[in-house]
C-alpha cells in the first residue's frame, strides 16, 4: 500500500510518549523522515491535539507526516 | 548614552534588537567576531549546507541492490567554494539590515566597567540595559598536543578534506560533521571518553546511528580518555589514557562548548556565573538588575539551540518594554542531523515513566515497506 512512500529507509522508527490524560507529550524519531516529522508533532504537543482533531485534519499524501500524523491518532483522547 | 546594548550579534541578541529600535529604542550591538554569530557563520547553516550532498549519497545508498548501485564521489574543494558563496555574504547582509533599523553595530571586545558602562578596545559606551548574548565557544581539552587540535569552525572551512581524521567526543557535532567527512571519503574515527555516542538522544537510537555509521566504514573507540596528541612526521597521532594509538591527517577537538565569557569583566562588576554560563532568574535577568542575558551564555535547562536562542531574544525584548510575565518555553524540537537522522521533542521516552507517561513504538520503516500495519502497531491501553 505505502512501499513507495519511505525510500526504503526501513529502520526509520518512532516513539511516542502519551500522557495520562492520553496527549501527546513527547517523541523520538530516527530515520530520514526524522526533521520534519518532528516539526509536524509541535503543534499536537502545544496544542493537546485529540484523536478527533487528527482525524478531521487531510493532509497531503503520500507524505512523511501526513502518514504519521493520522497514524498517531489512534494513541490519543 | 543606549537604551540597551546587546553584547553579541547572534540570534540571541538581533531578533531583540530589530523588536527594541522598531519600538524607539536607542540599540546598538558588539560583536568581537563576525555579525551575525555562531549559528549564521560557524554553525548551523554552514554545516547543513556541507552535509546536503552527504544526505543525498545516504539516500541513494538506500536504493542499492534495488536500482541504484552507483555512489557518487563529492568533490570537497568545489563543495567548499560553494559554502563560501551562499555563507560569507550573510553577516554584511544582517548588518546591512540592522542599520536599516537604525541600530549601531560596534566592532570589538566589550568589557563591563560598571553596570551601565562598557569599554570595546579603548572607547566607553553607555547604556540604561545591557544584555550578554556572547553564546558559547568550542572547549579545549586539557592535554599535552592541543594545539594540534581543530575546532569545529576550522573543519566548516576546510579547503580539501583529509584523507583520515580522528574525533574527540562523540556528541551530536562530532556524530554529524563525521558523517560528512566519510561521505566526502575520509576514513574516520571517533574516540569517546563515555560508553556511548549521542548523549541526550534517545539512548537506542543513538545505538542505531552508531551502527550505520560502522557499516559505513566509520570507526569508533569507546570509553577511551584522550591523554595527548602528538605529531608524526605530516600526520598526528591521538595517544589514549589506556594506551591506544590513532593516527590521522587531521584532529578535531568536539569535546563540548563552554560559555564565552572570558574577559567581559563580569567579576569586575560582580555578575553571577558558573561553569555552565550566567545565570539568571526567570526574567533572563542576571543578579545585576539592568543586565540581562540570552542564548547559548546562560546556565539552563533548556537545549542551546538557535530557536531557543532566537525565543530568549525576542523575550528579552519584550520584557525591557514592559512585559511582566516569566519566560515560558514550549515544547522544543532537537534535530541531530546525523546519518540516519535522530530528532525529539518534549518528554523523552527514558523519561516517560517517572511521569507516569506510556510510550509507544511505532516501526515506521518497517510498516511502510512490509504493508503490515496492522501486525507491525502496538495496540493502545
Amino acid at each position: 500500500m505505502m512501499r513507495f512512500q519511505a525510500q526504503n529507509d526501513v529502520h526509520a522508527a518512532l516513539k511516542i510518549v502519551v500522557n495520562e490524560q492520553r496527549q501527546l507529550v513527547g517523541a523520538a524519531l530516527i530515520g530520514d523522515f526524522a526533521p520534519e516529522v518532528v516539526n509536524a508533532l509541535v503543534p499536537v504537543i502545544n496544542d493537546k491535539y485529540s484523536a478527533a482533531k487528527l482525524a478531521n485534519t487531510i493532509y497531503a499524501f503520500p507524505t512523511h507526516s501526513g502518514i504519521v500524523l493520522p497514524l498517531i491518532a489512534k494513541f490519543l483522547a | 548614552m543606549y537604551d540597551v546594548i546587546f553584547i553579541g550579534s547572534g540570534h540571541a541578541a538581533w531578533h531583540g534588537a530589530q523588536i527594541l529600535a522598531k519600538a524607539g529604542q536607542k540599540v546598538a550591538l558588539v560583536e568581537a567576531n563576525k555579525v551575525a554569530g555562531t549559528c549564521t557563520n560557524f554553525g548551523c547553516n554552514a554545516k547543513i549546507l556541507l552535509d546536503g550532498p552527504a544526505e543525498i549519497i545516504h539516500h541513494l545508498q538506500h536504493y542499492h541492490g534495488i536500482g541504484i548501485e552507483d555512489t557518487p564521489a563529492i568533490v570537497w574543494p568545489a563543495l567548499m567554494n560553494y559554502k563560501h558563496q551562499v555563507i560569507d555574504p550573510l553577516s554584511d547582509g544582517l548588518a546591512k539590515m540592522l542599520a536599516v533599523d537604525g541600530i549601531e553595530i560596534i566592532a570589538g571586545h566589550a568589557s563591563f566597567v560598571d553596570p551601565h558602562t562598557i569599554n570595546v578596545d579603548g572607547t566607553q559606551y553607555q547604556a540604561d540595559k545591557f544584555v550578554i548574548a556572547t553564546g558559547q565557544k568550542p572547549a579545549k581539552l586539557p592535554i599535552p598536543g592541543q594545539e594540534f587540535t581543530h575546532d569545529s569552525t576550522d573543519f566548516l572551512d576546510l579547503p580539501d578534506m583529509p584523507k583520515s581524521i580522528v574525533f574527540i567526543g562523540a556528541g551530536y557535532i562530532a556524530m554529524e560533521f563525521a558523517a560528512i567527512a566519510q561521505a566526502a571519503g575520509s576514513h574516520v574515527t571517533l574516540v569517546e571518553y563515555g560508553a556511548t555516542a549521542l548523549n541526550g538522544f534517545d539512548a537506542e537510537y543513538g545505538q542505531r546511528v552508531v551502527r550505520e555509521m560502522q557499516d559505513r566504514g566509520i570507526e569508533f573507540v569507546f570509553s577511551n580518555a584522550v591523554a595527548s596528541v602528538s605529531q608524526a612526521s605530516d600526520q598526528f597521532v591521538v595517544n589514549t589514557a589506556n594506551g591506544q594509538r590513532i593516527t590521522a591527517d587531521y584532529v578535531m577537538d568536539s569535546t563540548g562548548r563552554v560559555a564565552n565569557i572570558d574577559g567581559l569583566g563580569l567579576d569586575t562588576i560582580g555578575v553571577d556565573y558558573n561553569r555552565q554560563g550566567v545565570l539568571v532568574n526567570e526574567f533572563l535577568q542576571t543578579n545585576i538588575a539592568n543586565i540581562y542575558a540570552s542564548g547559548d551564555v546562560i546556565d539552563k535547562p533548556i537545549a542551546r539551540l538557535t530557536p531557543t536562542a532566537t525565543f530568549e531574544s525576542n523575550y528579552v525584548a519584550s520584557v525591557l518594554l514592559g512585559n511582566d510575565q516569566p519566560i515560558a518555553y514550549p515544547a522544543v524540537p532537537t534535530v541531530a542531523f546525523t546519518l540516519p537522522r535522530v530528532a525529539q521533542i518534549g518528554l523523552l521516552p527514558q523519561e516517560a515513566e517517572l511521569q507516569n507517561c506510556k510510550v509507544y513504538k511505532i516501526p515506521y520503516g518497517k510498516m511502510m515497506r512490509f504493508q503490515a500495519q496492522n501486525d507491525a502497531l502496538p495496540s493502545p491501553k
